[in-house]
């Protein structure tokens, strides 16, 4: 029969197209997997064969508009600071050329010349990067972690949001101010008239702090704050003061540094003596506000050679009292060497030298003594609190040379 | 062809269609659809690609897709997704940063519940533990970000740029590797300040010298000698604070490494700072230091450095810039300062006048001086400059001859950070005091 050839023919073909037809389908690359696949058994299918969805996926977010890749990165889980971190990065790619040219000047600069940039670079700088914060903040709104008002909301808990939002808005706009006085100066270069400005710049600050917040707020905000709140605690470090005593020396410091704060610079003869006046009588005025006694605890706590020479007896593991020790030997020398100057006789005048000589010498041997004899005590107690010794004696005039 | 065969070959194409039929998703995409169609009837239709993430289960976000605690995976992810390098460093630097930010708040931020009579000053003086904790985060998360930026991949961004005004020409390799030394010493030398609370004994002083030499010599197997001098010229504290006292001085190459010179043997002289080092004996380092300068810069490039060094003269250029005077004014101003003062000098000398006629004679000087300046400055800086001036003017007033010889400012870098001397920028001889009326 010839149908054996024809059919064995056919269904060799055959065999050979149903094995390509498998052998095609298994071997076809990211083949979408198969309906019946999916519902049947969508749990069963092998991890490796699904899309990655993070391949490619940056350039699904970004499209040059920020505002719709912001609302796809909320989408898509992104959290507020990661957020912040992409667009911050793109707006600052978009200035880049921008900050590049006003750099420009500066990137060349060798290492013998100083880099900073001059006054107007400064200036530019601080425009593109205020351009820069405000296109990020109409993105995202303010910065909730590191901004005045969010750093306003942790330390004042108790205060509205309303408030240190504005407080915030205030110290901010006052902070854009500052600059076009200082300039490229420091403030050692600052000419008196700046220094002025500074000052009235901080007063005006403070009137609009106060037209925001209650006296009662004002007065919390101060205390914890201000500059004399904090030079206090720096100086009441180890005066442990009772919260009436902090307020009492405080009142009194204020007025003090509304008159009479240094600000840098060289004060004239007449503001030195005004100066030095005012702070008698704020001494006096303490003296009186604490009582004897714990104005003596005061003066010892505030006077920098104390605190230093409490840091050196600690490190050295000495007895605490021997910082008290060491003090009242200061005091005692002090008094005396001030006696000696304060003796206007001829007499005295003429032998001044050789008595504060003589007294250093006492003072000396009795730190000395006090140490045990450590000469290393003593060496490092003349650079950790002792320094009114090393400069006990008399500084000579000058001898200078016109023709240097 | 034998029967057996081909009963094989059918069975064969029996099989084969069965399984096809079985499972559509062997054949190629094409058959599929024909395949189900007519063997599956009851599948439903396949919805399409959008529909289909709605119906499936669904799929995890792409953030909690691409995150990751360890930042090189979080990086590798991000870099699959097509992110860009500026991109990924802003997203792993907030996420690394995140990790100190609570720490480093807790220092900076005062505790609310605290009363404010017993809070700690806001300042931070040497040996505080608050500054040492904030120094070692800032330190970590530094070494953190550096480790995982250390690809080349991030090497086009600014960070580099930065790196390349800090390093010069270094190659990549040489910077990480100095980078990793400054690193270890950083800790160490902070290990030894930490444990000295503030307070530098000898035995400090020798660990942190000891230290200083160990890093030295590390850089030197790192680097060539000339590699070497080049890092320090451009990172040292010394150099750093040069540079920026030296500014308006406007140094040559050869000027600035002189000047580096006598800064490193000026601070080895103070390695302990001034505090133990008596007003005489600084006045002597001082004027050592000033006549070195001037026989290394020459008369008159010294003067310029003193003038273009002293804050007195700074704050002239200030008030001449701000009142749009002519260039030239802050000099010939300088110059009339300097002129004055040589006046009184010849008048305190002159051996011909009485100590009367001298109060006398540098009375007038002085307050002819303030109209000078006035004259010179006009009425816009003119009072102001007499008011900076108004110290030297008193003293001269009141019976002073007045020098302005010599650079007031004295600046070392310690081993307690850089320490600032600023001495008087005039120095006075002064008359007898005059006998008080009724004395």
């Amino acid at each position: 029969m010839k149908i054996f050839p024809v059919l064995g023919s056919l269904s060799l073909a055959a065999n050979v197209a149903l094995l390509g037809v498998l052998a095609y389908g298994s071997l076809q690359p990211g083949s979408a997997p198969p309906p019946a696949a999916m519902v049947e058994k969508p749990a069963a299918a092998p991890a490796a064969a699904k899309p990655d969805p993070t391949v490619d996926a940056w350039s699904a977010l970004s499209s040059g508009d920020l505002a719709a890749e912001r609302d796809r990165l909320l989408a898509e889980g992104f959290p507020p600071s990661a957020l912040r971190a992409i667009l911050a990065a793109q707006i600052r790619e978009q200035f880049a050329a921008r900050r590049k040219a006003i750099e420009a000047a500066m990137a060349n600069t060798p290492f013998w010349k100083n880099p900073t940039p001059d006054p107007q670079t400064q200036a530019q700088l601080r425009a593109l990067a205020k351009e820069e914060q405000k296109a990020l903040k109409d993105l995202l709104g303010g910065d909730p972690v590191n901004s005045h008002a969010a750093r306003l909301r942790r330390e004042f808990p108790e205060l509205a949001p309303e408030k240190t939002d504005q407080m915030a808005a205030i110290r901010e706009r006052y902070d854009d101010l500052r600059p076009d006085i200082y300039g490229a100066g420091i403030r050692s270069t600052l000419t008196p008239t700046e220094r002025e400005k500074i000052t009235a710049l901080e007063k005006a600050m403070h009137q609009e702090f106060a037209s925001v917040l209650t006296p009662a707020e004002l007065e919390h905000y101060d205390l914890r704050t201000s500059n004399t709140a904090n030079s206090l605690r720096h100086t009441l470090s180890n005066f442990d003061p009772s919260e009436a005593e902090f307020r009492a020396l405080y009142r009194l410091q204020s007025d003090f540094d509304e008159q009479h704060r240094f600000t840098g610079g060289t004060l004239s003869q007449e503001q030195q003596r005004a100066r030095s006046d005012a702070q008698r009588k704020l001494s006096e005025d303490i003296a009186a506000a604490l009582g004897a006694e714990r104005y003596a605890d005061y003066q010892r706590a505030s006077d920098y050679n104390f605190r230093q020479t409490s840091q050196l007896v600690s490190r050295l593991n000495l007895p605490s009292e021997t910082a008290m020790t060491l003090y009242a030997v200061q005091k005692d020398i002090e008094d005396r060497r001030n006696a000696i100057y304060r003796d206007t006789t001829p007499e005295s005048r003429s032998q001044m030298t050789q008595k504060i000589t003589a007294l250093a010498a006492e003072a000396t041997t009795r730190i000395t003594t006090i140490f045990g004899g450590n000469q290393t005590a003593t060496n490092a107690y003349k650079q950790y609190g002792g320094s009114w010794l090393t400069n006990m004696v008399p500084q000579p005039a000058p001898t200078p040379a016109p023709g240097r | 062809m034998n029967a057996p065969l081909i009963a094989a070959s059918l069975l064969l194409n029996a099989a084969l269609l069965a399984a096809l039929a079985a499972r559509p998703s062997l054949a190629p995409a094409g058959m599929q659809a024909f395949l189900v169609r007519h063997f599956h009837p009851d599948t439903p239709k396949a919805p399409p690609p959008a529909a289909a993430r709605r119906v499936a289960a669904k799929p995890p976000k792409l953030w909690t897709a691409l995150h990751h605690e360890d930042a090189s995976t979080l990086i590798a992810r991000l870099r699959t997704a097509g992110f860009p390098p500026n991109v990924i460093r802003a997203l792993v630097t907030a996420e690394i940063s995140a990790r100190y930010d609570a720490q480093l708040r807790a220092l900076q931020d005062t505790d609310p519940t605290v009363p404010f009579w017993k809070l700690p000053a806001s300042y931070y003086m040497s040996g505080d533990k608050r500054l040492e904790e904030m120094n070692r985060l800032y330190r970590e998360r530094s070494r953190a970000l550096r480790d995982v930026f250390k690809d080349e991949f991030f090497a086009s961004t600014d960070t580099s740029a930065a790196q390349r005004r800090q390093f010069g020409d270094l190659p990549l390799s040489k910077i990480d590797a100095l980078q990793r030394v400054e690193d270890d010493y950083n800790e160490m030398i902070a290990a030894v300040r930490a444990e000295a609370k503030g307070i530098i004994l000898p035995e400090d002083r020798e660990k942190l010298a000891l230290l200083n030499r160990e890093k030295r010599a590390d850089l030197a197997s790192v680097l060539t000698p000339q590699e070497l001098e080049a890092y320090e010229l451009r990172t040292s504290q010394s150099a750093n604070m040069l540079r920026s006292r030296l500014a308006n001085f406007e140094p040559t190459e050869a000027e600035f490494r002189t000047l580096f010179q006598a800064q490193l043997a000026l601070n080895a002289k103070f390695q302990g700072g001034f505090d133990g080092v008596d007003y005489q004996t600084r006045q002597q380092y001082q004027n050592a230091y000033h006549d070195q300068l001037r026989a290394q810069l020459g008369d008159r490039r010294y003067a310029e450095y003193v003038r273009e060094t002293s804050s007195d003269y700074q704050q002239l250029t200030r008030l001449v810039q701000r009142e749009n005077l002519p260039k030239e004014t802050p000099l010939l101003t300088y110059d009339l300062r300097n002129a004055i003062a040589a006046e009184s000098n010849l008048i305190f000398d002159n051996a011909a006048l009485s100590v009367d006629a001298k109060r006398e004679a540098l009375k007038q000087l002085a307050q002819n001086a303030r109209n000078r300046i006035l004259a010179t400055l006009g009425p816009g800086a003119g009072p102001e400059y007499v008011r900076i001036s108004d110290q030297w003017l008193t003293q001269m007033e009141r019976g002073a001859a007045v020098s302005f010889n010599r650079g007031s400012a004295f600046t070392i870098v310690t081993d307690q950070g850089t320490m600032g001397f600023s001495g008087p920028s005039a120095e006075y001889r002064r008359l007898p005091l005059a006998p008080q009326p009724g004395r």
